[in-house]
């Protein structure tokens, strides 16, 4: 078999203007169907990363922290010697005591269930993470004893803003008596997002000695602990950070990374993009049939022309080489044109997206004045994402291992799918083909 | 003298519904190197098969058929693609070039399968195109061709490779009067420069006086006359 002569013969069936007008859209309509397919599953691919990790950063940099360590023991541990003995090592980059307990809040407006967390005063500028994704639309991080920062939603619901008072109402048990409800005093020194809704929903932040008196009894402290690289810990056989950290700790204290605390919606949300792609696949699987149809339609109008070959000594596997090189030539195409309009795709999401909704809303819109010159109706516009459960605004990662592995599984569709016709040519008998003609 | 062409009671049967039907019944044909044989008869007699077999592209029902010593008949297919590349130069009624490659291109290909280099092979190509008067050309794709210099081509390319043999089955036979001519004049003159065995069918009797032997195909058998 000679590859050079395959090759050769494949890049001229390819890329010849000489080609029949009719194989020429079997061919032109193989590689649209393979970049078509493609765009939607880059997309997908990209946006979902994007979306996975623009979630995961938000829950490990203010939600779960990368690692929290617990006293399960009760051991009255001294936090803030084991704090220090945590920062002394490279790999952490800040560590520090949080607690948390669930409160009803409440003003004349609203109320509403939240889960409040007592958090040092100086976190914010000891945390990069946490003031990258907590945003500030009013006030700013103020944690004197009195000060509460709120999420926008629950600002939204109660009627707060910054620097109305309001109230939480903490429950706990005491010996021999019933339940016992206590309200507190705090004054908005903040509304913030983090930009997801979920995460937004129920955080509430006041001060760490606030809220240890408010909880006493209630609730044991946690450390929450932020390293240099937090995603070794998403592989706990290779969690090598994580050793470290437990030999620094007492040992009545447990360690948990984030992986594990987020572990059920990090694996959702795995799930959901396995899923995605399968479909993808399958439509890509779809789309390189077109290969095959484009393949057959070629070997038919060939026939004389690979009859010929034969009779120049070209073998049967060099044959059937040239019509699988044409197949991955065409696929080859396909994949670059549908990486590209992907890629582009991808990085546009939000604009895309913003411009559908607007087109849209501007239909629905018209709609609705024409209904409103009758009756009175009303439209809170069309969202196709619902920040109430995604991001507000999607991120997007280029993942390059990814890229490849995509681009690899099309152009080996495309050549499976070119398989059996160039198999065909091969096997072509040219005497057959010479009587006939 | 070589002996290029051997072939020894050849028989050729196709099946018909339940019958054989037979096409070559014990053929006898001894050919010298260089010499130029020319075959009629009658549409159907089994020529073209006969040249098919002799250039590796179909096989007998019977019988010996030897080129340049080698037995065609015993040939493992993939020695036969050698066989055809090497020693064999077919030319047929119609042109069969492809038409995404230029002339040049198609003339180079039987070179380029031996494993020359395309380049090697593109000049080679120019050097046989000059010979049959389209140097010119070597750039133009099949469609820019008149017929008569799309069979010129590709009788180009069945001399490239400088074979043994050179099996022409009705070469002009879709050509009219002043190409078919011109196609003879390039066709005799090149064999007869490279010392090439030839073996030609046709219907055109002028062609019998330029061959050293005119035979007749009937009932299976060549009768020289």
């Amino acid at each position: 078999m000679k590859v050079k002569n395959a090759l050769f013969l494949a890049f001229k069936f390819f890329s010849s203007k000489n080609t029949d007008k009719n194989l020429f859209r079997h061919i032109r309509g193989a590689v649209i169907g393979i970049a078509l397919s493609l765009v939607p599953l880059v997309i997908v691919l990209e946006v979902t990363d994007g979306m996975i990790e623009g979630i995961t950063r938000r829950y490990i940099e203010v939600g779960s922290y990368h690692y929290q360590a617990r006293d399960l023991q009760n051991s009255e541990a001294d936090y803030k010697a084991v704090i220090k003995n945590l920062e002394s090592l490279e790999t952490v980059d800040n560590a520090f005591a949080f607690i948390q307990d669930t409160c009803l809040i409440y003003t004349k407006k609203g109320r509403t269930g939240v889960s409040v967390r007592g958090l040092p005063e100086n976190l914010y500028d000891n945390d990069r993470g946490l003031k990258e994704y907590l945003v500030f639309s009013e006030g700013s991080f103020t944690l004197d004893s009195e000060a509460i920062l709120l999420s926008s939603s629950i600002a939204k619901k109660i009627g707060a803003s910054t620097g109305d008072e309001i109230k939480l109402l903490t429950a706990f048990n005491q010996p021999g008596r019933a339940l016992v409800l206590r309200p507190a005093r705090f004054i908005v020194k903040g509304v913030f997002t983090t930009g997801y809704r979920e995460l937004d929903e129920v955080s509430v932040y006041i001060n760490y000695d606030r809220a240890s008196s408010l909880f006493r009894g209630a609730s044991q402290p946690y450390i929450g602990i932020k390293v240099k690289n937090p995603y070794n810990s998403s592989d706990s056989y290779k969690d090598k950070t994580a050793e470290e950290l437990r030999n620094y700790l007492p040992p009545a204290f447990i360690l948990s990374s984030w992986y594990r605390l987020n572990y059920t919606l990090y694996k959702s949300l795995e799930t959901t993009k396995k899923l995605l792609m399968l479909i993808m696949i399958l439509i890509l699987c779809v789309a390189s049939l077109n290969i095959s149809s484009a393949m057959i339609m070629m070997v038919l109008s060939r026939r004389k022309e690979i009859a010929i070959l034969k009779s120049i000594g070209f073998s049967q596997n060099d044959i059937a080489l040239a019509f699988l090189a044409t197949g991955f030539l065409i696929g080859l195409a396909g994949t670059f044109i549908g990486m590209l309009a992907g890629i582009a795709g991808s990085l546009h999401i939000n604009w895309i997206i913003g411009t559908i909704e607007k087109l849209i809303n501007y239909f629905i819109f018209s709609g609705y004045f024409v209904l409103n010159l009758f009756r009175q109706t009303e439209y809170g516009g069309f969202r196709i994402l619902d920040s109430g459960y995604y991001l507000e605004q999607i991120p997007v990662t280029l993942d390059f291992f990814e890229l490849c592995l995509v681009s690899f599984i099309s152009l080996f569709l495309s050549s499976a799918a070119s398989f059996l016709p160039s198999f065909r040519a091969g096997a072509i008998r040219p005497v057959e083909i010479l009587r006939k003609s | 003298m070589d002996k290029v062409v051997e072939i020894e009671k050849l028989f050729k049967k196709y099946k018909s519904g339940t019958d054989d039907l037979v096409i070559l019944e014990g053929l006898d044909l001894t050919l010298e190197k260089g010499k130029k044989l020319i075959i009629t008869g009658e549409s159907g007699c089994g020529k073209s098969t006969l040249l098919n077999i002799m250039g590796g592209l179909d096989r007998g029902s019977g019988g010996v058929v030897k080129i340049c010593g080698a037995d065609v008949e015993q040939m493992e297919e993939k020695d036969l693609y050698n066989f055809r590349n090497r020693i064999i130069g077919f030319v047929f009624q119609f042109h069969y070039l492809l038409k995404e490659l230029t002339a040049a291109e198609n003339v180079m290909m039987p070179m380029f399968i031996r494993g020359e280099t395309k380049k090697k092979s593109l000049e080679e190509a120019e050097k046989i195109l000059l010979k049959v008067n389209l140097a010119e050309r070597a750039s133009f794709y099949p469609y820019q061709l008149s017929g008569g210099e799309r069979q010129r081509v590709a009788v180009a390319r069945a001399l490239i490779n400088n074979p043994s043999i050179l099996l022409a089955d009705e070469p002009t036979g879709n050509l009219d009067e002043k190409n078919s001519r011109i196609v003879e004049e390039l066709l005799f003159s090149l064999v007869a420069e490279q010392n090439t065995t030839l073996v030609m069918v046709t219907h055109d009797a002028s062609l019998s006086e330029r061959g050293d032997m005119t035979m007749k195909l009937e009932k299976g058998r060549l009768r020289e006359i």
